[in-house]
């Protein structure tokens, strides 16, 4: 009785504003690029897109640059991901056993979480540099001259050199949430293994692995997503080149859009989000039943 | 006896290998900072040496040749502002949802959750910007951002709320408050520790933006990292004013760190722990 008079005072015009926000620049746009998608909608008309059917499907289908960036993506996340998870784990094993200086470690290898992704790519744009770059010049001083190469220029090292530069920025946060994992498992477990006479990849294997899934699974997530929506690492150090050899899904949807072909990228982001979000879904629900009651 | 050696120099190991790390992190700031007060020939060299002189002159040319404090004031401007619509709309939001059992208040969670999981429409939110005539303008970013940052917001204060004791807000009531009145006098003073993390988290993700503020708004509404991206255009060939650019983008940025590093960890690690 008295917690149905509470109830009526949460008016749902607490909910309102956020709602009415949320649904015109978030969904309401998510929706409309259902329609766009099939539009041929350009700069020239920007108010009067018409119809085409499946045309930009079709269109981005036979461009070369737009599956050279799929192809891209598809390397850049695969790469980043396996990359920041299993070193992210070791890094934050590491941490969790307790080296000196733990804590400035962890500050130290955050810290670039809180830098512009555009930013960052111009100090390594300058580490990079081929003639006077530190990153040659050390190769060169430790007898490893033959390593030194032209890295944002050679299409065969420019995207390695984004995964890079994207691996050392981000590995922060994969390892500031594995750290919460490992330290959220209780150390009674360890004694009760150690009494049982378990041995060190056992502890691992039965205690550590199956009680930080979770933490996995979350960063395994972050990963991906971020992977496929890569932009400012690669709009800052190459912008697409050497000769579309580093475009990605977002540099591409956004050449696409400053050349005014505005139905055609949002039919490009229309394939993007249905991806994603696909994607997102079958890993949460493949993780949930992964999962450890404990 | 044997085995304290191996262990021992299985941990030397792994001081070795934080060092190193460590040094990956430091040596690029080192050479931003030494490179930033040198002369024109000496930064192009991109060395680790101490400058033999120290131009700070180069940070004084900065400022007169790019447009660094309008960034600072835009950044600062479009930040604050995001920072407390977005927390107090994410607040009053989250107390609906986490106290109303009803069928709508579910439906507005999971609503809220798809703004999580899928990605951002940008082409079709640059048409509603377009029909709306807010392209290029702060009214169009600020709301932009506060649409973008609402999902993760009201996630977080969702949680906290949870554990909230109903009881406040049935004393509060039976005291004659009004709900919204109740909601900012009693409940959200409660709610600090989860709205600094919130401010903390918005303010570094609209700062550093990239894509809304290069789809939406033209250079003069940037805030200051994006004014580097300018300055890069200009003069990529002068290292010396590209590190001062650099450093003074990024200083704003670690003295925000330091202050507020507890709150970064405490938002990416919510939802990360099973509790």
């Amino acid at each position: 009785m008295r917690s149905k008079g509470i109830s009526g005072q949460y008016s749902v015009l607490f909910v309102l504003p956020a709602f009415c926000l949320f649904s015109l620049f978030f969904i309401l746009p998510n929706l409309s690029g259902l329609v766009m998608a099939f539009t041929n909608w350009s700069s020239y008309f920007p108010l009067h897109p018409k119809f085409n059917g499946w045309r930009n499907f079709q269109d981005l289908f036979e461009s070369p640059v737009f599956a050279i960036s799929v192809r891209n993506t598809l390397i850049f996340t695969a790469a980043t991901t396996i990359v920041k998870i299993v070193v992210g784990f070791g890094l934050a094993l590491i941490l969790n056993n307790g080296v000196k200086y733990k804590n400035t470690y962890r500050t130290i290898i955050f810290s670039p979480f809180v830098f512009n992704p555009l930013v960052i790519a111009y100090v390594f744009s300058a580490l990079y540099q081929p003639t006077f770059g530190p990153i040659n010049t050390l190769l060169r001083h430790v007898g490893l001259g033959f390593l030194a190469q032209n890295w944002l220029t050679d299409t065969k090292y420019a995207m390695t050199a984004i995964c890079v530069m994207d691996i050392w920025m981000s590995i922060g946060a994969i390892v500031v949430i594995f750290l919460t994992g490992l330290q959220s498992v209780p150390k009674e477990y360890y004694e009760a293994a150690t009494v049982d006479g378990a041995g060190g990849i056992s502890k691992f294997r039965h205690i550590t692995f199956p009680l930080t899934i979770y933490s996995l699974c979350i960063n395994t997530i972050l990963c991906l997503i971020g992977g496929a929506k890569v932009f400012g690492q690669v709009y800052g150090l190459t912008n697409g080149g050497p000769a579309d050899a580093t475009q990605v899904y977002g540099t591409f949807i956004f050449k696409s859009f400053s050349s005014g072909l505005f139905g055609y990228s949002a039919a490009a982001g229309l394939l993007f989000t249905i991806v994603i979000s696909l994607v997102s879904f079958i890993t949460l629900g493949l993780f949930r039943r992964l999962e450890v009651d404990y | 006896m044997k085995r304290t050696f191996k262990f021992r120099s299985a941990t030397w190991l792994l001081e070795a290998v934080m060092v190193v790390v460590a040094l990956c992190y430091l040596m690029p700031i080192w050479i931003v900072v030494v490179n930033s007060l040198k002369d024109t020939l000496g930064a192009n060299r991109l060395g680790y040496s101490w400058p033999k002189s120290l131009h700070f002159n180069n940070y004084a040319q900065v400022f007169a040749k790019s447009n660094a404090l309008q960034g600072l004031t835009n950044g600062v401007f479009i930040g604050v502002t995001v920072v407390i619509l977005a927390g107090f709309l994410a607040a009053m939001a989250a107390y609906y949802i986490a106290r109303k059992g009803s069928g709508f208040a579910k439906f507005t969670s999971l609503y809220f959750l798809t703004g999580i999981i899928v990605p951002t429409a940008i082409i079709p939110t640059y048409f509603t910007m377009l029909v709306l005539h807010l392209n290029n303008t702060y009214l169009g970013i600020i709301s932009i951002f506060v649409a973008y940052t609402l999902p993760l917001s009201i996630f977080l204060y969702t949680g906290f709320i949870r554990t909230i004791p109903r009881e406040i807000d049935e004393a509060a009531i039976i005291d004659g408050s009004r709900p919204i009145q109740m909601f900012f006098r009693i409940v959200f003073p409660l709610l600090a520790p989860v709205t600094v993390t919130v401010i903390v988290f918005n303010f570094i993700g609209v700062w550093n933006d990239v894509t809304t503020y290069l789809y939406f708004a033209g250079g003069d509404k940037w805030p200051l990292p994006m004014t580097v991206f300018k300055f890069y255009g200009k003069f990529s060939q002068r290292w010396d004013l590209l590190f001062a650019d650099i450093m003074i983008a990024i200083i704003p940025c670690l003295i925000f760190f330091v202050a507020g590093q507890k709150y970064m960890v405490a938002g990416i690690t919510a939802g990360s722990v099973k509790s």
